[in-house]
């Protein structure tokens, strides 16, 4: 075993591969002839190899009977389709909102007033026109559909002159929940508990988007990092301007004539007028009624509300564990901390916060294994799209580095480097990588124990730090130093990021240091 | 063996045309079953899943732009509505533990391999699978990945190698 070896391991997984080059091959086929130990992982491999090949044409070996039965499922869906158009009409008017839909199309009015359609069709696309265009919308309509369309979320929103939402309604029925919000009283209705709530509107608020225009208007005022554009696309065969918000990664399509959003997400989006009756509360029929509003005379809570408390109330236990294990590990007592989180998991496994602070839990206190098995259960659980995912892969990576993997933990690192150069000028995105290495932090700052965000120079310097770690570069950012200076070493990251971004693991970096936030004197 | 190009077929399915269609299946089913098997890990989700999206791919079909582009299209659904499965497991059983892949009779030796490769990371099993399934040919599984196909070797050649070290770290266990 020589020096060679770990280069010579690439190649011969290459080898095994094919994916060698000739010249290559042959060097390789003649380190191994005097090297036994490399031998001995050649033959391993190609052991493996030829199990995999078996493993995977086992699997293969059913297609034709899988294909078979797609193509079975494929015609059963087509003479359903070609024979029963009846009864897809029929359950599409099951809904209440769409024969109110039905009933109001005769009358149907629009109320945005388009008077420079033309015009705007051939302009090139600004997010301020979606702003603009928002300040004639008056209702929205949004809805979304599962996979054979059939709707499971629709939403009409009326919009006040101030831009924000006024009446609302909401039938979620793939979770059972219907809302109407009138704006003296929100009716919450489960039809699954035969229950309807009623609430004062000045206590509770369900919303979509709640000011769609001021969302617009912030992601205009972000700039180019909270956003791109791509025109003249395609959305479902209509010409679109394509949205991208990046921190939220949510895609959005534009109409182009009327500039407003036609899709957010998994939602489409239409700008009519909503039917009469849509914002009236009507309590169903043989409804149990539990009106919470005030003045109310008091009422007995069903069966089912009573154990949504009890629920509530191991939320409240699970809430200590997190408190207790978060307190540990801002610390250092990591094995405290790991536990805790471990007992917060146990009552609400979806806390995916308590599964990253537990995996840095793990880590910081040496159990390396553990640490890479929890986040990486959490990392397949949530998919690449999850917001946070950036800070799961970035402590996954430092766990595998410190476990010697340093191909998984590149694997990791690539992943998020972009992200990081990002945060450097993007406070938003910096702001997941923050709450990551800080579990004390909390929005607003006010509960005991906790703090607010860091500061945009707390940030960056917290930043640079880790980007030090996984680099080992340095452009000299010092947060004691000119904002000229600075601005140039943030350049410097930026442009190694675009010609190298070659990452180097350097676990002992020496980390610039991070400034102490300066209390105003209160006068 | 029908030796119409894709944007053809592509063609004569938007004109409801399912006996097109099925050329489509019989073409790209098992790429978009190897997917699903390399996201999911699981040999009955994945089947389950490659065919909701081929179905899906036959109703949306007449929005499909251009015909040539079928292949990525589908790619792309599939991998959508793996990852709305993977979701929807996690609502439906948080964290649990996956079953394994299965390939027919189980031996010792079988079981060890079907372990690790679930054990591997999504983004190594991934291309892991494609590879087997796709005549080990990693320029292919670079097009199908939309990565660079040094991206495709380098991933190939990381799962071989943490492949490696779950089956020898077991073997040191036992």
């Amino acid at each position: 075993m020589n020096s060679d070896c770990d280069h010579i391991k690439d190649q011969i997984a290459d080898l095994i591969s094919g994916t060698l080059s000739e010249p290559q091959v042959q060097a390789v086929e003649q380190h191994l002839e005097e090297c036994p130990a490399c031998r001995d992982y050649a033959r391993a491999l190609q052991n493996e190899d030829g199990l995999l090949t078996e493993f995977f044409s086992k699997i293969d070996t059913n297609m034709t009977g899988r294909q078979e039965r797609v193509l079975k499922a494929i015609n059963r869906s087509f003479v359903s389709r070609q024979g029963d158009t009846y009864s897809i009409g029929r359950t599409i008017m099951k809904s209440r909102i769409s024969k109110l839909a039905a009933a109001a199309a005769i009358i149907f009015v629009v109320a945005l007033s388009i008077t420079v359609v033309d015009k705007l069709t051939s302009e090139a696309y600004a997010i301020t026109q979606t702003v603009e265009a928002f300040k004639n919308v008056r209702y929205m309509h949004v809805v979304r559909r599962d996979k054979a369309w059939n709707i499971q979320d629709e939403r009409w929103i009326e919009i006040g002159p101030d831009g924000v939402q006024a009446r609302y309604r909401q039938d979620t029925s793939d979770r059972d929940l219907y809302v109407v919000d009138d704006r003296q009283t929100v009716m919450v209705h489960h039809p699954d508990k035969n229950t309807v709530i009623l609430y004062d509107a000045n206590d509770k608020c369900w919303t979509w988007i709640y000011a769609p225009g001021k969302v617009f208007q912030e992601l205009a005022d972000g700039g180019p990092n909270y956003y791109t554009v791509k025109e003249n696309v395609q959305y479902k065969g209509r010409p679109a301007h394509h949205l991208r918000w990046v921190i939220a990664d949510i895609d959005i399509y534009i109409d182009p004539e009327t500039r407003l959003p036609i899709a957010h997400g998994d939602y489409e989006i239409d700008y009519e007028e909503a039917p009469e009756g849509t914002f009236e509360i009507v309590i169903p029929d043989g409804a149990v009624v539990v009106d919470k509003r005030p003045g109310a005379p008091p009422c007995e809570e069903p069966e089912w509300m009573i154990e949504e408390k009890k629920k509530k109330e191991m939320g409240k236990i699970a809430q200590g564990y997190f408190e207790d294990a978060r307190r540990a590990l801002a610390g250092g007592d990591y094995i405290k901390a790991a536990e805790s989180f471990s007992k917060t998991i146990e009552i609400q496994p979806g806390r995916n916060w308590a599964w990253l602070w537990m995996g840095i839990a793990l880590y910081k206190s040496g159990d390396y294994d553990a640490a890479i098995y929890r986040l990486s259960k959490i990392i397949d659980a949530m998919g690449e799209r999850d917001l946070t995912i950036p800070s799961y892969h970035f402590a996954r990576g430092l766990a595998y580095q410190a476990k010697g993997m340093t191909d998984m933990a590149r694997l990791d690192i690539e992943k998020v480097l972009p992200k990081m150069i990002l945060g450097l000028r993007n406070r938003k995105a910096a702001s997941t990588f923050d709450l990551a290495d800080d579990p004390l932090i909390c929005a607003d700052g006010m509960r005991e124990g906790c703090h607010g965000m860091p500061t945009t120079e707390q940030s960056i310097a917290m930043m640079i730090n880790r980007l030090r770690i996984i680099t080992g570069q340095n452009f000299g950012y010092d947060p004691d130093g000119s904002a000229e200076e600075n601005e140039q070493a943030i350049a410097a990251w930026e442009e190694w990021y675009e010609t190298s971004g070659e990452i180097k693991l350097t676990p002992d970096a020496q980390p610039v240091p991070v400034p102490e936030v300066v209390e105003e004197e209160v006068k | 063996m029908d030796d119409r190009s894709d944007e053809n077929v592509v063609q004569a399915c938007r004109q409801d045309d399912t006996a097109a269609y099925a050329v489509l299946v019989k073409r790209h089913y098992r790429h978009v079953f190897a997917l699903c098997l390399g996201v999911i890990g699981n040999v009955h989700d994945a089947e389950d899943v490659a065919q909701e999206a081929m179905l899906k791919g036959m109703l949306k079909i007449k929005k499909l732009g251009r015909g040539e582009q079928y292949e990525a299209w589908i790619l792309q659904i599939a991998k959508n509505l793996c990852i709305d499965f993977l979701r929807r497991r996690k609502r439906v059983k948080p964290l649990a533990d996956e079953q394994p892949m299965q390939a027919g009779q189980t031996t010792k030796e079988n079981h060890d391999l079907q372990q690790a490769v679930r054990r591997l990371p999504q983004e190594l099993r991934l291309p892991l699978t494609m590879y087997y399934f796709d005549g080990k040919n990693a320029k292919k599984i670079a097009e199908r990945l939309n990565i660079s196909h040094s991206g495709a070797c380098q991933r190939i050649r990381t799962a071989r190698k943490e492949l490696h070290k779950l089956l020898t770290e077991r073997g040191q266990d036992e």
